[in-house]
């Protein structure tokens, strides 16, 4: 039998809400604990530190120049996509690459608009002069 | 310890005869319920596994199965893992057995993966198995994701395309050999080469397909289990653990640290203090050629894995078989079956009822299933040995 679902989601961001914001707009906010100063984008809910004992945390938010180092990428059928180190950034970020077909390892965070905001970044070579 | 008193699967491929899951659980369930020599009255229990309502159309499939089952009155419920929801649910029969909650544990999974829908609104519903609401809203796919592991692994491995290739190639001729497999292949390294690129370093003969189909258990407390089957395989050892859920937050993105902390736990309920040397063979969850590598490493299975691996160690006639069913790559990936499907291949090999060119001269002893949901998120090892003599 034929069956069609079609489904229209209105998701609630919560505490990820700053950082999709950010996303939209081209801007890098992450996440810092305030107890262990660890720097977290995409950002943690929990920091590491809090995973080794209970004492309590804070967070808050941390804006990032949006530069970034490409560590791995794949190219495919569905684009390209990397592991990237943002600048200030302790953890790594699952990217997609708006420029697949350019090499290098620098790269900056593009906007995205308000539709799914992901991070996504321009290569720009082996180092960047400037961010526009 | 848990018997597994009966074994069914169904075959594993992209069903064009118009039957649905339903038919496919029913069929895998018969064939356990009379491998167990037990009636349906004798199930305490009904553990169904499958990974998403969007791929049946079915909330709520215990229920739907239960009924379908002749089961109704049991209680029944759901295990979900992604990729290793087959065995999260043997891992739920077997506590419901050593609990004491129930003696006879019906566990049946299935996915219709791959003749419901379109394989690109399948793989779009995989790409939000990880973070969705991070890296799923890239758009990033199951195989971009396995393919950024893969480049850390081999980073730090030095393992190759060609090394991934073997594996493709190694288990679609495994494949050929089993009945029930979905991708029979006989290939070679430049075919795996010269086949689309998905996402580098995989290409299509790199990736396990899209699978339909059904598999199940009987498991059964020793006291349980008919006198005739009482000198069946046996699960000696279950281990569930979990990795960060996205690859960035972990401090290796190409090692299965999930994977590694889930079998110590197998291992150590099992009594198996050197795996490398305890195991006679091993079912490992390739999704894609080179997670077969990964997990064999996470798994602790040679004290150098790459050399053993080069030198033919993993292979039928090596000195640990991994994959002799085919493996997803193979026999195929209908998501909550394919755990289970494992198990199947470890019990009928400690039996020596496996599909003749396939079953080892020497039945194993000791077998382990090794599942994992995301990219080694959620992860699920399973230790099965023979019968003590």
């Amino acid at each position: 039998m034929k069956y069609q679902l079609v489904l229209d989601y209105h998701l609630g961001e919560g505490a990820l809400g700053p950082y999709l914001e950010g996303l939209s707009e081209g801007t890098a906010l992450a996440r810092q604990c305030r107890r262990c100063d660890r720097v977290t984008f995409p950002p943690e809910r929990v920091c590491t530190c809090q995973t080794k004992d209970n004492l309590p945390a804070t967070y808050g938010w941390k804006t990032l120049t949006g530069r970034a180092s490409v560590i791995h990428r794949t190219y495919g059928l569905g684009g390209g996509f990397a592991l990237a180190r943002f600048d200030g950034a302790d953890n790594l970020a699952v990217c997609r690459i708006d420029n697949p077909g350019r090499e290098g390892t620098a790269a900056v965070l593009r906007a995205t608009g308000e539709y799914r905001p992901a991070i996504t970044i321009e290569i720009r070579g082996e180092t960047i002069e400037t961010i526009d | 310890m848990v018997l597994v008193a009966g074994t069914g699967m169904t075959a594993f491929n992209r069903r064009k005869d118009g039957s649905g899951f339903r038919d496919w659980a029913s069929e895998a369930f018969e064939e356990a319920l009379v491998a167990a020599q037990i009636g349906r009255g004798d199930i305490d229990a009904l553990v169904v596994a499958s990974e998403s309502d969007y791929f049946s159309m079915q909330l709520n499939p215990a229920s739907v199965l239960a009924d379908d089952f002749g089961l109704a009155g049991v209680a029944c419920q759901r295990a979900e893992g992604g990729g290793a929801s087959g065995q999260v649910a043997v891992h739920a029969g077997v506590a419901l057995i050593r609990s004491g909650v129930a003696r006879r544990v019906a566990v049946v999974g299935f996915e219709p993966s791959a003749s419901y829908l379109s394989g690109t609104a399948v793989s779009e519903l995989y790409g939000y198995s990880f973070d969705a609401w991070t890296d799923g809203m890239s758009g990033v796919s199951a195989t971009a994701l396995y393919a950024l592991s893969a480049k850390a692994f081999m980073a730090r491995c030095g393992a190759t395309f060609e090394d991934f290739a073997a594996i493709a190639v190694l288990n679609r001729t495994y494949a050929c050999d089993n009945p029930l497999a979905h991708l029979p292949l006989e290939i070679t390294l430049d075919d795996v080469a010269e086949s689309p690129m998905i996402s580098d370093p995989y290409t299509r003969l790199d990736c396990s397909p899209l699978s339909d189909g059904a598999a199940a258990l009987i498991l059964s407390h020793p006291d349980a289990a008919p006198q005739s089957r009482r000198q069946c395989a046996r699960i000696a050892g279950i281990g569930a653990g979990s990795d960060r859920v996205r690859l960035g937050d972990r401090a290796d993105p190409g090692y299965f640290a999930g994977k590694q902390i889930a079998a110590k736990r197998a291992y150590e309920m099992a009594g198996i203090a050197r795996p490398e040397t305890e195991i006679d063979l091993a079912e490992v969850y390739d999704a894609y050629s080179g997670a077969q590598l990964q997990a064999i490493e996470a798994l602790g299975l040679s004290q150098d894995f790459m050399d053993e691996f080069r030198s033919g160690g993993f292979t039928q006639s090596g000195r640990l078989p991994v994959n002799l069913s085919g493996g997803l790559m193979g026999q195929g990936a209908p998501v909550g079956a394919t755990g289970i499907a494992q198990a199947v291949t470890c019990v009928r090999q400690i039996e020596g009822t496996y599909h003749s060119g396939l079953q080892l001269r020497d039945p194993p002893r000791v077998a382990i299933a090794d599942t994992h949901g995301g990219v080694a998120t959620v992860c699920a090892v399973t230790v099965f040995t023979e019968a003590p003599q």
